[in-house]
């Protein structure tokens, strides 16, 4: 019989699994002693094997003895501890599916605004089934990141929108659009929209403008400008696109150098340098 | 008596492997041939049977086990008589006498 075999029969009814392993190699280590003697006495391996093992008896009866000696308590706790370590882990994975099918469900969506384009021109489609082709006169690549808390800030994309609102009478529309990307490695803890949005902070560039919500769409010389956000979530990962009107001067407008972009609740501010293309 | 002692021997197996290790302390494989070579091949078990044994006296501590590296390299679990596994001997040796008076006075007689 096969040695291996053999062991593994006759402790397999030990069901305290270190007592099953010590036992096992200590029944081995005499298997091994009595291969070695009948090699010495010019068995072949093979014959040596055999041998050992008809010496040792019966495994199937040998594994009834051991099972009675060693006490199935320790077994009997050992089993249990290993159905709670199930049963835990069951729980766990069963508890966490609700999560799952919430990030499931938010990757089946495509992402509701395009996170960066390029200079030319795009047509942006809305879930309405509305499309809308826009012009982009200038796009810029941003680099860098900042970290605040365990959330990482990066600059997607950012770039100039012209399109022509049409009706009775039409008008032109240009907007500064940048979109910002907040990752972070604690996925449980996404930054939520309402986090990222800018509420009591208004965002202002280097022209001296400031941008805010509900605002006349064609404000004064010292009022602000308006402004609209939109947040996409997948995973850990989620993108604020801030709209900056800029209908003020449509003829003599010039791209401000930078913009501070307040975020989460406690205002920081995130400067997108759109001169040096670097988010500080 | 051990549980696992299933010889017809009174004290059995367990008698004998006290007896030994009341020398020394020794292994299983050792345990082995030492009784195979003191009862010249008279008693032969299988080999396997020794260890519920050798675990169950362990059990009552009769015997204690330590792990040692043997002087060729492998580890083995040596056994070795206490103080109560001495005392359990005395009584299975006095079980034994018992037993081999009344089986000699039966064969002188008959």
């Amino acid at each position: 019989m096969n040695a291996e075999y053999w062991l593994d029969t006759a402790t397999e009814k030990i069901r305290f699994r270190p007592d099953r392993k010590a036992v096992r190699r200590e029944l081995q280590d005499h298997l091994e002693d009595r291969m070695e003697a009948g090699k010495a006495k010019g068995l072949s391996p093979y014959e040596a094997e055999e041998a050992a093992t008809a010496a040792m008896g019966d495994p199937v009866a040998l594994a009834e003895e051991l099972a009675r000696v060693h006490s199935p308590w320790w077994g009997r706790l050992w089993r249990l501890s290993q159905w709670a370590l199930a049963i835990a882990v069951l729980v766990t994975v069963s508890s966490a599916v609700p999560r799952l099918r919430e990030y499931l469900q938010y990757e089946m969506y495509d992402p509701p605004f395009p996170f960066s384009v390029e200079e030319g021109s795009y047509t942006r489609e809305f879930y309405t089934g509305y499309a809308k082709e826009i012009t982009v006169p200038e796009a810029w690549d941003i680099g860098g990141s900042v970290d605040l808390g365990h959330y990482r800030f990066t600059v997607s994309g950012a770039w100039v929108e012209e399109w022509t609102v049409s009706g009775e009478d039409p008008y032109p529309v240009r907007q500064l659009v940048i979109t910002l990307r907040a990752s972070t490695w604690r996925f449980w803890e996404p930054l939520n929209g309402s986090q990222f949005m800018i509420l009591d902070h208004m965002p202002s560039d280097s022209g001296g403008n400031t941008y805010g919500y509900d605002v006349d769409t064609a404000p004064g010389e010292d009022e602000p400008l308006s402004l609209f956000c939109e947040t996409f979530q997948r995973g850990a990962t989620t993108w604020l696109r801030v709209e900056l009107n800029q209908t003020r001067d449509m003829d003599s407008w010039s791209v401000p150098d930078w913009v501070d972009i307040p975020v989460g609740c406690g205002g920081d501010i995130l400067r997108v340098d759109l001169s040096k293309g670097v988010i500080s | 008596m051990a549980r696992g002692d299933r010889s017809a021997l009174p004290g059995g197996t367990a008698m004998l492997v006290l007896a030994l290790l009341q020398e020394r302390e020794m292994y299983g494989y050792e345990i082995i041939e030492e009784l195979e070579k003191r009862s010249d091949q008279v008693f032969q078990m299988k080999e396997g049977t020794l260890y519920p044994v050798l675990h169950s006296l362990e059990k009552e501590k009769l015997v204690t086990a330590r792990d040692q590296e043997a002087p060729s390299g492998r580890k083995r679990r040596y056994y070795r008589v206490t103080a109560a596994g001495l005392q359990a001997l005395e009584a299975k040796k006095e079980e034994w006498q018992v037993y081999a008076r009344a089986v000699t006075a039966i064969l002188t007689n008959a």
